[in-house]
């Protein structure tokens, strides 16, 4: 099977798969609607007043895309981190980039936390410099004789992360902020869903454009630049796209931890490490992952509610220990 | 023609229970159906009664109050130490003079029954000084605005046995206090050394003195609304007998028995004083404490609390307690609060130990607290294990419910000293949540979504008193079967319950976001459609101090406008 014939099998999959999560993720719910009533909703042939149409349409549809986009956000703001740093345990929440992001909201949220596009977009923006400001911390504190040894990596990206957490925890405690920062996807208005899809979009092409360089960079800096490579720009590249992503995630729906490790991790023992099959793929495999947390977090207690990123914590602190333990061993 | 009536009564749960019927007989009220309280309106201001407390062997009551007597008695022979009755007068005019007694005892004491003696005194006709008794009891006095603006009095003393009086004031605003100081002639009989003391004298008597200390204060003072904060003192009428007199004494035989009763009677009868505008009537608090080493007091988790002394430097690590104490007037002994006691306006003006979670020992030694009072729910144990170490003694609370509310706020008032204002704080609340719940009665339960905290959506649960005063205020909260107290919530579970009225919660000084716009898009919702979304003060419906109140009328003006246009 040819390259090309192989992605596009692969991607129909994942896409085959999300529809079928998506499918059933609206059937399922605490408000218990009969499947025919949500196929009547769907159908269009439900009052637009009705109490299956609001909760289908306005609250269920909103969140699973919301859930979706971050998701796939999260995975491919994985992929990137881990190929920038060429190495499998770098991911958003990791690297403490997702507690500058959210350090980065909360000063946002100074000037307010509304629900609007203009809301939405300050929020990505402020989270925006804080993730590059925290992800820049990490790689200074990290780079020894411009090498990212492991260990130090993932040092200098918890101690960074604790910090912006306590200096959010400042803040928050200074001038009476409470807002929850503790992730979770809710049901975004459409307009700034909209926004929050846009982000995510630009975030992926920066990405996925440096898909082949990014192979190239797995080799080595100085194996990149003899192949033509230009690295310094393929970083700067990656790590802005990344950063996009986590902090609109982090704007939008709060740090949601682990997706970025768990989806391209089982993505790269499934596929192989191309990147040019992992980036679309971890954009689809994260949405299936995070709305599956999602939705197990909407009904195992329905209905009342558990935290999504308690599920994802769940399932990821295994994983990552398991690449600790394993991936870790000579590969790098 | 008024008739008033005050009832204050410990139950056995514990729980003091209280209140004041004024009817004026007059309007025809009457006609509405016996004994009801009368509106508001009519009398112009919410009454509030002083219930009488006394004490003492049966000799010094009179065969009036042989079944009182025996009761007390019967207290005694269990050998504990501290006894308190509390009783309320109950003045009618159908001809039928009667004074109700209730006698309890309350529960850290031991007791746990609800005592009862009916006593009949002889007829009222009589004169009180140099004045008749119906005259007291519509004297209206003061300016309007004011806020004490009417003191109404009944005095029924009992020839050759104690009186039991009392006392209705009027108090516009529900946290105003009534309490404070004043200067008084003393009206004591100069003869014997009892009276009146020229110091107001409402103290606890000091039981390491063994001494039974017989006191009848009034303190008052009301602020008028339009000056909040400024002081107008009213007048004290206090009688103190001194440490050396027992009251029904019999473990002293060197003291003359009864001679404390007899004081009592003779001030009580002349208790009755013009003060400037004001009248002024007696309510007498009586204390027969024996000597004990220390204290020791059960709090409301069971454990043993032992002080060597009654209180005098508390530290609450609770706003809720913070607010009950300053309610009952107990501020004075109050040494230290956390960041959070914000309520009534000049707590925050009291030293403050820091915050619930980690407050700073340092600080609460250096206050030279005797007693700290914290809560199992808000509070951590290491701090009460960390304070135990440092010998300073930690009394727990516990609320979930109104009910539990007023028993903290009559163990506080035990705790600082304000007994007497216990009754009348506590028949005030009751009077409001009466009103409320007869108010609410007639009209069908809307089904309310109160929403802590928009997002994630945090409701209140099974065990929240937010659910509790939903329902007092005649509504049908939506997630009252929710197990846990405070659970994060499903929306779409909650539009597929279609409220009729949602309610969000406002927390603090309104920076934070009570997203009401998210429940404007769902147009589709009853409540909604209705315009029946709704913001509230969290602050009056979250404490489980005497503010839930206010939360509660809050509450029913929201879900039953109808129900008080």
């Amino acid at each position: 099977m040819t390259r090309g014939g192989r992605l596009l099998l692969v991607l129909g999959g994942f896409v085959a798969g999300l529809l079928a999560v998506v499918a059933v993720a609206l059937f399922l719910g605490s408000a218990r609607i009969s499947p025919a009533a949500v196929l009547k909703v769907l159908a269009g042939r439900a009052h637009a007043e009705s109490t299956e149409s609001v909760v289908i349409l306005s609250l269920r549809l909103p969140r699973i895309v919301a859930a979706a986009v971050a998701g796939g956000a999260l995975a491919v703001a994985g992929v990137g981190f881990q190929g920038l740093t060429r190495n499998p345990l770098a991911e958003p929440s990791v690297l403490g980039v997702s507690s500058g992001a959210a350090f980065g909201v909360v000063i946002a949220q100074l000037w307010g936390a509304g629900a609007g596009v203009t809301d939405a977009l300050r929020l990505t923006l402020f989270g925006f410099g804080g993730a590059l400001l925290a992800g820049g911390a990490v790689y200074l504190i990290a780079s020894v004789n411009g090498a990212l040894p492991i260990q130090t990596l993932l040092l200098s990206g918890v101690i960074v992360g604790i910090f912006f957490a306590s200096a959010t925890t400042v803040l928050t405690s200074l001038v009476g902020i409470v807002h929850w920062l503790l992730g979770n996807v809710s049901a975004i208005p459409p307009q700034a869903l909209a926004v929050f899809a846009l982000l995510g979009a630009v975030g992926f092409w920066l990405i996925a454009g440096q898909a082949r360089q990014l192979n190239v960079l797995a080799l080595g800096e100085e194996a990149a630049l003899q192949l033509g490579v230009n690295a310094e720009r393929l970083k700067v590249r990656v790590f802005v796209g990344s950063a996009l992503l986590t902090a609109s995630v982090v704007a939008f729906a709060g740090p949601i931890g682990f997706v970025g490790l768990v989806v391209p991790h089982v993505l790269r023992l499934l596929l192989g490490p191309d990147n040019r099959l992992l980036v679309p793929t971890a954009l689809l495999g994260g949405g299936i992952f995070l709305l599956v947390a999602d939705t197990l977090a909407r009904n195992i207690v329905a209905p009342a509610e558990l935290s999504v990123g308690v599920i994802t914590s769940f399932c990821g602190a295994p994983v990552f220990i398991y690449v600790l333990r394993t991936r870790t061993r000579g590969v790098l | 023609m008024l008739a008033v009536e005050a009832h204050a009564d410990t139950r056995a749960d514990g729980v003091v229970r209280s209140w004041t019927r004024q009817r004026r007989l007059d309007r025809g009220v009457e006609g509405q159906g016996g004994r009801q309280p009368v509106d508001q309106a009519d009398v112009g201001a919410e009454a509030v009664a002083l219930p009488t407390l006394f004490t003492g062997g049966e000799e010094d009551f009179g065969e009036g109050y042989e079944a009182l007597g025996d009761e007390v008695a019967l207290e005694r022979r269990r050998g504990e130490g501290l006894e308190q009755v509390a009783a309320g007068a109950r003045l009618t005019d159908d001809g039928e003079p009667g004074v109700d007694v209730q006698t309890h005892v309350p529960r850290q004491i031991e007791a746990r029954q609800e005592l009862r003696a009916e006593v009949r005194p002889p007829a009222p006709d009589r004169r009180v000084g140099d004045r008749k008794l119906e005259e007291g009891l519509d004297a209206e006095v003061g300016p309007p605005g004011v806020a004490l603006d009417r003191v109404q009095e009944a005095v029924l003393p009992a020839e050759g046995e104690i009186a039991v009086t009392g006392v209705v004031l009027g108090a516009p605003e529900p946290h105003q206090r009534l309490a404070g100081e004043a200067d008084l002639k003393p009206v004591g009989d100069p003869e014997t050394e009892c009276g009146l003391d020229r110091e107001p004298p409402l103290r606890f008597a000091a039981p390491e003195a063994g001494a039974g200390v017989l006191e009848a204060s009034l303190d008052l003072n009301g602020s008028p609304p339009k000056r909040p904060g400024a002081v107008r003192h009213v007048g004290t009428v206090g009688v103190d007998l001194g440490s050396d007199h027992r009251v029904g004494c019999h473990e002293q035989p060197g003291e003359q028995p009864g001679r404390g009763a007899a004081c009592a009677r003779h001030s009580v009868r002349h208790g009755i004083t013009r003060l400037g505008p004001l009248v002024l009537a007696v309510g007498a608090l009586l204390l027969a404490a024996p000597a004990t080493p220390a204290l020791t007091l059960v709090d409301m988790l069971e454990r043993q609390v032992t002080l060597p002394a009654p209180p005098q430097r508390i530290v609450s690590l609770v706003p809720s307690v913070t607010e009950l104490i300053f309610a009952l007037g107990g501020e004075g002994r109050l040494a230290g609060v956390t960041d959070y006691c914000d309520f009534p306006p000049v707590a925050k003006e009291k030293p403050s130990v820091g915050g619930m979670l980690a407050p700073s020992l340092e600080t609460i030694v250096a206050l030279r607290s005797d007693l700290v009072i914290a809560t199992d729910s808000g509070n951590r144990q290491e701090t009460f294990a960390q304070l135990q170490r440092l010998r300073i003694p930690v009394y727990l609370v516990h609320a979930s419910s109104v009910a539990q509310m007023l028993e903290v706020a009559a163990r506080l008032g035990t705790l600082s000293g304000r007994e007497a204002a216990v009754a009348r704080l506590i028949a005030h609340l009751q009077q409001r949540i009466q009103n409320v719940e007869k108010a609410v009665a007639p009209f069908p339960r809307p089904r309310v979504l109160y929403v802590l905290w928009p997002e994630p959506l945090i409701v209140p649960g099974r065990g929240a008193i937010v659910t509790e005063l939903i329902r007092l205020a005649g509504g049908e909260s939506i997630t009252a079967d929710e197990r846990s107290d405070y659970p994060r919530f499903s929306v779409e579970a909650a539009v597929a319950r279609a409220p009729e009225v949602i309610i969000l919660a406002r927390h603090g000084t309104g920076s934070e976001p009570i997203a009401r716009d998210k429940w404007d898009r769902l147009g589709s919702l009853p409540a909604v459609r209705a315009g029946r979304v709704y913001a509230v003060d969290g602050n009056v419906l979250h404490r489980y101090g005497p503010r839930v109140v206010d939360g509660l009328e809050l509450l029913a003006r929201v879900i039953h406008p109808e129900a008080f246009r």
